[in-house]
């Protein structure tokens, strides 16, 4: 006969059942393996939490149209991130996951960290104009992925051309809150208004990623 | 023949003989067992990281010149292994394998004689890995502009990488900037 002690399912004998060691001992083996696999089980998420992220492989030309230029949605899922007109963009990702995020394969529900970083050249500046770095997430509503501009938890980054030469950096970072179970993915868009000539991005300068941190948190 | 969990928790069958050693593996694995999970709980609550910042009285730099910032002091270090040391006060060195959430806030503590933009960076192993540059809307930056924050995701870094930031300003001049750099590890792959 064994007494069950404490909330994990472990046991002791009682003291007419000497006979019951082995049993008891294979039984409270067990019932320990089980409660620190669970521990263990928890931590390796924790330690491994999900993250991904872009870059592109190659240089992008960014259009000087008259109202300026932009380039992206840059996004995980794989489409649409293009500039405006022209060719997509060559892109790099890299990921820990069994599967990268994608349509079908959504930003698991919790709480995200997300940013992006551009840098760029410029063939000829357009004083005052500004310059636009985005980082959002895209919901899917009723199993359809919205269009890549509507947003969610949308974080800006803005600066001007001044006198400080024919380039420029931004860099953005923000939280995003997918426990709803409605966020697709996530994307980046750059813009600006320079008219006076293309911007010129790097292999390597025009960057998005995002970090799983956790559920249940309350932001 | 004595029995196994998965874990390693060693437990004796019917028939076994029950001897004074049965009982000292018996306990033994399974401190084995909770030492490695402790071990994961430890990593868990406090994982490799650094904070350091350049002397508070900033590092002079001057106008046209990207600089290595040179960190004074680590005033952090959840990391026995130490990422940072004072005999490479550039360099931030990972010595666990994994992904690392890499933030620079900046601060300017001079005026120079003239300031048209900055820009800080963040390098791994010399490469640029995330950027902000302040440039003003025409006449240059006024003097009271606002410091900056910069943020970097470093994925699948491995022992041995590593970690700079550098500061860039156009103008006339020298200026003192400081840095605060925190480097965390978020993921062991």
């Amino acid at each position: 006969m064994t007494d069950q002690i404490g909330t994990h399912g472990l046991s002791c004998i009682s003291d007419d059942d000497y006979a019951a060691y082995a049993l008891s001992m294979q039984c409270n083996a067990e019932a320990i393996d089980e409660a620190l696999s669970n521990t263990n089980e928890s931590f390796g998420e924790y330690l491994g939490r999900p993250w991904v992220q872009v870059v592109n492989s190659f240089s992008i030309a960014v259009s000087d149209d008259a109202a300026g230029g932009s380039i992206g949605p840059l996004g995980f899922v794989g489409e649409s991130m293009g500039p405006e007109s022209g060719a997509g963009i060559p892109i790099t990702t890299s990921f820990n996951m069994a599967t990268p995020i994608g349509a079908t394969n959504p930003l698991q529900p919790g709480v995200w960290l997300i940013g992006a970083s551009i840098d760029w050249t410029l063939a000829a500046a357009t004083a005052n104009s500004y310059r636009q770095l985005m980082v959002y997430g895209v919901r899917n509503i009723g199993g359809v992925v919205q269009a890549d501009l509507t947003y969610t938890d949308l974080y800006r980054m803005r600066d001007y051309q001044g006198d400080g030469g024919n380039n420029g950096a931004l860099n953005v970072v923000g939280f995003l809150d997918t426990t709803a179970g409605d966020v697709a993915t996530v994307n980046a868009f750059f813009s600006h208004a320079n008219v006076a000539g293309v911007l010129t991005v790097a292999p390597g300068d025009w960057r998005m990623w995002a970090m799983y941190l956790g559920t249940g948190l309350t932001i | 023949m004595p029995g196994m969990t998965p874990l390693g928790i060693v437990y004796p069958c019917g028939g076994d003989t029950i001897d004074t050693d049965v009982f000292i593996d018996y306990a033994s694995s399974v401190q084995n067992a909770i030492s490695n999970t402790q071990a994961l709980a430890d990593q868990s609550s406090r994982p490799p990281a650094a904070s350091v910042r350049t002397d508070l009285a900033g590092q002079t730099i001057a106008a046209g010149v990207t600089s290595i910032i040179t960190y004074a002091a680590a005033f952090t270090m959840y990391d026995t292994m130490a990422m940072f040391t004072d005999t490479t006060p550039t360099l931030i060195t990972i010595q666990s394998p994994g992904s690392y959430l890499v933030n620079v806030w900046s601060t300017r503590e001079s005026f120079p004689t003239d300031l048209f933009s900055h820009r800080v960076a963040i390098r791994l192993n010399a490469v640029e890995q995330a950027f902000h540059k302040q440039d003003g809307g025409g006449g240059g930056i006024d003097n009271a502009s606002q410091p900056f924050f910069v943020s970097a995701l470093l994925s699948g870094l491995i022992i041995g990488d590593l970690i700079t930031t550098t500061h860039l300003f156009t103008g006339v001049g020298t200026m003192e900037v400081r840095h605060a750099v925190s480097v965390t590890k978020v993921s062991s792959s």
